[in-house]
C-alpha cells in the first residue's frame, strides 16, 4: 500500500513542483545565456547571475516548504483526510509516505540547484571544462581509493543527503501534528511545538558532541573530516547516517502517535 | 454476528458528551435511518466507526472487529463534506479507488458514471456542487462493500439531485450488506428505510423497525420525529 500511497503522492507534487523547477531552469539557462553571451554586462555578468541564482533559489526553497506543509495539512489533516484515513492503510504508512515525498522533494531541490552551479560555472568557462573538471576529479578519486570505495562514498553521501532532508521534514510533520491537538489556535500550536523541538534538538546536539570529545566516537568523527582512511571515513559516513534517522524515528514516532490516538478532523 | 456494534459506546470532546453510552447492533441486509437534529451525535458515531476518532469509553465494532485497516477495506463512507482532491478528474478517482480497495467494481462505476453524462477526464474543481456529490456518491456505491455510512448524503443539493441520489443508492448497495444514513430531512428518505435509531444529546431514545413505527404510533417517520425533536 505504501507504494500505492508514494504513487499518488509523487504525482500530486509533481504536478506543482515539475514545472516550476522547469521554469526555474529554462530562466536560468536564458538568463546565463543572456550575461555571458553579451558584451553590455561586462565583469557585472558574474554578479548578476549569482544575484539571480541566489533570489530564484529562495524562491523555489519557499514553494517547496509551503508545499511539504500544505500536503500533510490538506491531504491528511484537511477535509482530503477523511478519504486518506479511510483507506484500507496504516497511519504509520500515511506518515512515511509524506516523509519519503517531502525528503525527495527537497533532494530534488538540491538536484536542481546543484545543476544551476554546473550552468553558472559551465556558461562562464565552457560547458568542456567542467565536464573535464569533475571527470578529472572522480578519476583521481577511483584511481587513489578505488571505484568500489568512490560508488559506496556516493551513495553514502546521497542517503546522508536523504537523511537530512527526512530530518527536516519529519520535524515539520511531527510540529503540525502536535499542534493539531490544540482545538484552536492549531498553527501556533505547529509553530511552538516546532521551536520546542528544535531546543531539545540542539541540547542532544550539544550533549553529543560533549560525548564525542571524550570517547572513540570522536576518531571515527576525525575520519570523516581528515579523511584518516577511505575503510574510517565510510564507518564514519555510516554512523552519520544512523545518527541522522533516530531524529527521524522520533518524529515520525511522534506523528503517529498523535494522529492515530488523538486524529480529531475538523 | 451483527456487521456493526456498539458496547457502552463514549465519545467526550473536551468536557462536552457527544456520544453517551451507546449500546447499538445492527444486522445486515437492511437500510438503516440514522436520525436526529444537528449536534445529535450522528457524524461523531459515523467518524467513530471509520475509524476518524476513537472512543473515550467503550468500543464500537465492524464486523466483530475495531476499527482499523482491516474494517476500512469492508466499509464504504461518503462524509458530509467535498472530501476528494478537486485536481483529479473522474477516471484518476476511480482508478484511486480500484487501487486501494479490492472490492471496487468498476462496470458499476462505468454504468452510473454514463448515467451523468461527465467527460471522464473532467476535473472534479470544474463541477458543479451537485455534480461533485453525486461523484462522491458514486465511488462511494461502486464498492460491493459489507457496511455503507452515508453521513448526510441529501443535505445542499436540489430535490431532482435528492432522488437521484436515493435511487442510486438503492439500486447500487449489495442486498446483504447494511447501510446507515445519517439526515435530518426524514421525509426525503423514509420510504427506502427498513430500521431507524433517533439520536438526541449523543443517547438513542429510539431503534425501531420503521413499519413498526407507523404501525404504533399511526404516523410518518417525519412526523413522529417531529413530536420528539419538537423545540
Amino acid at each position: 500500500m505504501l507504494g500505492k500511497l508514494l504513487k499518488y503522492e509523487f504525482r500530486a507534487v509533481g504536478r506543482i513542483l515539475l514545472p516550476v523547477y522547469g521554469v526555474y531552469l529554462v530562466s536560468y539557462i536564458i538568463f546565463n545565456y543572456v550575461m555571458f553571451e553579451s558584451d553590455a554586462f561586462g565583469g557585472a555578468a558574474k554578479a548578476t547571475s549569482t544575484v539571480f541564482f541566489a533570489m530564484m533559489v529562495t524562491t523555489v526553497s519557499v514553494v517547496t516548504l509551503v508545499l511539504i506543509i500544505q500536503r500533510f495539512y490538506k491531504n491528511l489533516l484537511g477535509d482530503e483526510g477523511y478519504l486518506m484515513f479511510t483507506l484500507p492503510v496504516s497511519t504509520g504508512a500515511h506518515i512515511f509516505n509524506k516523509i519519503l515525498c517531502g525528503s525527495a522533494m527537497i533532494c530534488f531541490g538540491l538536484v536542481v540547484a546543484t545543476i544551476s552551479i554546473g550552468i553558472f560555472i559551465g556558461t562562464d568557462s565552457g560547458f568542456i571544462y567542467l565536464f573535464n573538471a569533475i571527470g578529472d576529479g572522480l578519476g583521481k578519486a577511483v584511481e587513489e581509493i578505488g571505484l568500489l570505495h568512490v560508488l559506496v562514498l556516493i551513495l553514502e553521501t546521497i542517503v546522508l543527503a536523504v537523511g537530512l532532508c527526512a530530518v527536516i521534514v519529519s520535524k515539520i510533520y511531527a510540529a503540525i501534528a502536535i499542534g493539531h491537538m490544540w482545538t484552536k489556535h492549531r498553527v501556533l500550536g505547529a509553530v511552538g511545538a516546532y521551536i520546542g523541538m528544535s531546543i531539545v534538538e540542539s541540547i542532544c546536539m550539544d550533549l553529543l558532541v560533549e560525548l564525542g570529545e571524550v570517547s572513540w566516537i570522536n576518531d571515527i568523527f576525525k575520519g570523516t573530516t581528515v579523511c584518516q582512511g577511505t575503510a574510517q571515513t565510510e564507518t564514519g559516513m555510516l554512523l552519520l547516517i544512523i545518527m541522522v534517522l533516530i531524529p527521524v524515528a522520533i518524529y515520525w514516532f511522534i506523528s503517529y502517535k498523535v494522529l492515530d490516538k488523538r486524529l480529531n478532523l475538523q | 454476528m451483527s456487521i456493526f456494534e456498539c458496547r457502552n459506546l463514549t465519545k467526550c470532546y473536551n468536557n462536552l458528551v457527544a456520544i453517551n453510552n451507546i449500546d447499538l447492533s445492527i444486522e445486515s441486509g437492511q437500510i438503516v435511518g440514522l436520525l436526529g437534529p444537528n449536534g445529535s451525535g450522528k457524524t461523531t458515531l459515523i467518524k467513530l466507526a471509520n475509524g476518524l476518532l476513537k472512543p473515550t469509553e467503550g468500543e464500537i465494532l465492524i464486523d466483530g472487529h475495531k476499527p482499523g485497516i482491516m474494517t476500512k477495506s469492508k466499509v464504504a463512507y461518503l462524509p458530509d463534506r467535498d472530501f476528494l482532491p478537486d485536481y483529479m478528474s473522474v477516471q484518476q478517482l476511480v482508478r484511486f479507488y480500484g487501487d486501494f480497495y479490492s472490492d471496487m467494481d468498476f462496470n458499476k462505476a462505468g454504468e452510473m458514471l454514463k448515467s451523468l453524462n461527465i467527460p471522464h477526464g473532467m476535473r472534479l474543481k470544474k463541477m458543479s456542487k451537485g455534480t461533485k456529490e453525486k461523484i462522491q456518491l458514486i465511488l462511494t456505491m461502486s464498492r460491493n462493500a459489507q457496511i455503507y455510512f452515508l453521513d448526510e448524503p441529501i443535505a445542499g443539493v436540489d430535490p431532482a439531485a435528492r432522488e437521484y441520489i436515493l435511487k442510486t443508492i438503492i439500486s447500487n448497495y449489495c442486498p446483504d450488506s447494511a447501510v446507515i444514513i445519517s439526515t435530518h430531512l426524514i421525509a426525503d428518505v423514509e420510504a427506502v428505510l427498513d430500521d431507524v435509531i433517533f439520536l438526541m444529546n449523543g443517547e438513542v431514545v429510539m431503534h425501531s423497525q420503521a413499519e413498526a413505527i407507523r404501525e404504533k404510533e399511526s404516523k410518518s417517520i417525519d412526523g413522529l420525529f417531529r413530536e420528539v425533536f419538537r423545540c
